[in-house]
């Protein structure tokens, strides 16, 4: 599989201004990753740890201060790759209503595309495409106010969808969501990772929603801290807590089952595994 | 009773085609020194409810009683209301406008007409309250994290003394850390002051560990409610009204189901920890006996 993201010592730094002082604050410090096209890859730390620092850095929102930063082979702080990098990956933020700017939901699907100066027939072909595929083709025509939180953000995908990028970076789409609009999301997310391989990069702070994904990147004060799956992630517990973090509710009461001498594994994610693991 | 809520009902876009109920036949009642939690669904109704009991909004039926007197009896006395009953709401950050924070809390107590010694005092004291220590007084609320801005915001309606004090979605966007602490701030005031405290959450954990009585809303009316372990033992009334139960409630009604003998009311991990170790050790005291 193709490399889409790779860094090399990938340093930010910034410096916030007092009247009296500079103070200067490494928010990324020498990150080295890289994310294979198709992986689905989860990126959890405390506020301030990083984490949108990074996503940012991915399309070229903010160029690294030291080290290098390459999408799909392209080292971001070239100039004449910004525009060609920006249409690898699409970002969705947290808040849905600064990210509609469309009275119509197709208008807002085809804003995208519009700006690329795609013609106007293949807009009309990706924004039937990317309204189905995350489920909202009913919605067509229907005024972004009157849909849910969970509409709203499936809406803001399939914007990003109709620019056909290779990769969406999901920066705590659901923080604002109940849990029927979080299920929509992740499920709208999971399925076009799985059948259109899009590969797919998501913030959050929900340890269930990381559970889904292949892989899970822990940040703390600007350093990866642990990258691996999410069963060798969340078996971590006393590290996690002390990372600030949490891990699935039954992971931790396996955990604590475990501290009572009760035989499990220490791995468990989910509640069909717990039972299966309870039962005598 | 200090606060009573009647036939409550409110018609967004009443007389027009768009017209619809956003709450309806609501009827509850707070009790001064509860801490009462409201869950529900994006869209049933929970933001519009609170904003009606601090005369935000004007209900299209029924009625508000504050200390048994309706709180629109009197238009003149629209701000004592709004400053016995004081609401934070969603995303309260985006609310602090002064160069800093401590500034900033002091605006209630000073549009309430107060003198400057009572202001200071009141701003100091609200600011300890949600643990921010003086160092950060005179930040500007950009110097400051995403929890601590927050908690400032909140300080800004605490320095009021409100006689209840309502939260819509206190810890939406932060992380586990942050919700923490924000919660466990929230909890160790309502002790400290003794105020009532209205918490409006979708998530269920913290509303659990925290409150005395839930209310869950659905479609605009109060589908039911009761203790956190009345409601959130209940996995099949809280689906029905689009929530999530707990992982651990939806866990100890599956084990249930495979022959478990599992007592009702558990949803926490600490709780299924205690009842599955002592079941296990009997079980492992049985065997013991049989062999």
């Amino acid at each position: 599989m193709e490399i889409i993201f790779n860094t090399e010592s990938l340093s930010f730094e910034y410096i916030s201004h007092d009247e009296k002082k500079e103070q200067k604050t490494l928010a990324l410090n020498d990150i080295n990753v890289s994310i294979t096209q198709g992986e689905f890859v989860s990126i959890l730390g405390h506020n301030g740890s990083g984490k949108s620092t990074l996503a940012r850095h991915l399309n070229a929102l903010l160029l690294p201060t030291a080290g290098t930063l390459w999408v799909k082979g392209m080292d971001t702080k070239n100039a004449q790759n910004t525009w060609q990098i920006r249409q690898t990956s699409g970002m969705v933020f947290q808040n849905p209503d600064n990210q509609l700017v469309a009275t119509i939901v197709e208008e807002d699907v085809a804003f995208g595309p519009e700006n690329l100066g795609v013609p106007s027939a293949e807009i009309r072909q990706r924004v039937d495409w990317a309204l189905s595929s995350v489920g909202m083709s009913k919605y067509a025509d229907v005024g972004p106010h009157q849909l849910s939180g969970g509409q709203k953000q499936r809406i803001a995908i399939a914007g990003v969808l109709a620019m056909r990028p290779d990769c969406i970076i999901l920066d705590e789409p659901t923080a604002m969501l109940d849990p029927r609009g979080r299920k929509e999301v992740m499920q709208t997310v999971l399925e076009l990772n799985r059948n259109q391989g899009i590969t797919v990069i998501l913030i959050t702070h929900f340890m269930e929603e990381a559970v889904l994904t292949d892989r899970v990147i822990v940040m703390d004060a600007g350093l990866v801290v642990m990258d691996d799956t999410p069963r060798n992630i969340f078996k971590e517990v006393d590290r996690m807590k002390k990372l600030g973090l949490d891990v699935p509710a039954v992971t931790a009461l396996a955990h604590q089952l475990r501290n009572n001498n009760i035989e499990l594994p220490d791995d468990i994610l989910t509640i069909e595994e717990f039972i299966t693991y309870f039962k005598p | 009773m200090i606060l009573e809520v009647e036939n409550l009902s409110h018609v967004y876009d009443f007389g027009t085609p768009f017209a619809r109920h956003a709450i309806k036949n609501i009827n509850f009642s707070l009790k001064a020194n509860e801490f009462v939690g409201i869950i529900g669904h994006t869209g049933s109704g929970k933001s519009t409810l609170v904003q009606h009991l601090n005369a935000l909004i004007k209900p299209s039926g029924g009625r508000i009683l504050l200390a048994d007197e309706d709180i629109h009896a009197d238009k003149t006395k629209l701000k004592s209301v709004r400053q016995r009953v004081g609401l934070v709401f969603q995303y309260p950050e985006h609310q602090l406008f002064e160069v800093n924070i401590y500034k900033d809390v002091c605006f209630g107590p000073l549009n309430m007409g107060l003198e400057p010694d009572e202001v200071a005092l009141r701003a100091k004291e609200a600011l300890q309250l949600v643990g921010l220590s003086e160092e950060l007084y005179n930040k500007s609320p950009f110097e400051l994290s995403g929890g601590q801005r927050r908690r400032a915001a909140i300080a800004g309606v605490l320095a009021m003394h409100p006689d209840i004090l309502i939260l819509d979605e206190p810890t939406a966007g932060l992380d586990p850390a942050g919700r923490d602490a924000i919660l466990s701030q929230i909890a160790k005031m309502q002790k400290a002051v003794g105020n009532t405290v209205v918490l409006v959450s979708h998530n269920m954990e913290e509303i659990s560990r925290l409150v005395d009585r839930i209310l869950v809303m659905s479609a605009g009316e109060i589908f039911f409610s009761g203790t956190p372990a009345e409601v959130f033992s209940d996995t099949e009334k809280l689906t029905a009204a689009g929530l999530a139960p707990p992982p651990i409630a939806i866990l100890m009604s599956e084990l249930r189901a495979c022959g478990f003998n599992i007592p009702s009311g558990i949803f926490t991990v600490d709780a299924a920890a205690e009842v599955l170790t002592s079941l296990k050790r009997s079980e492992k005291r049985e065997k013991g006996a049989e062999q």
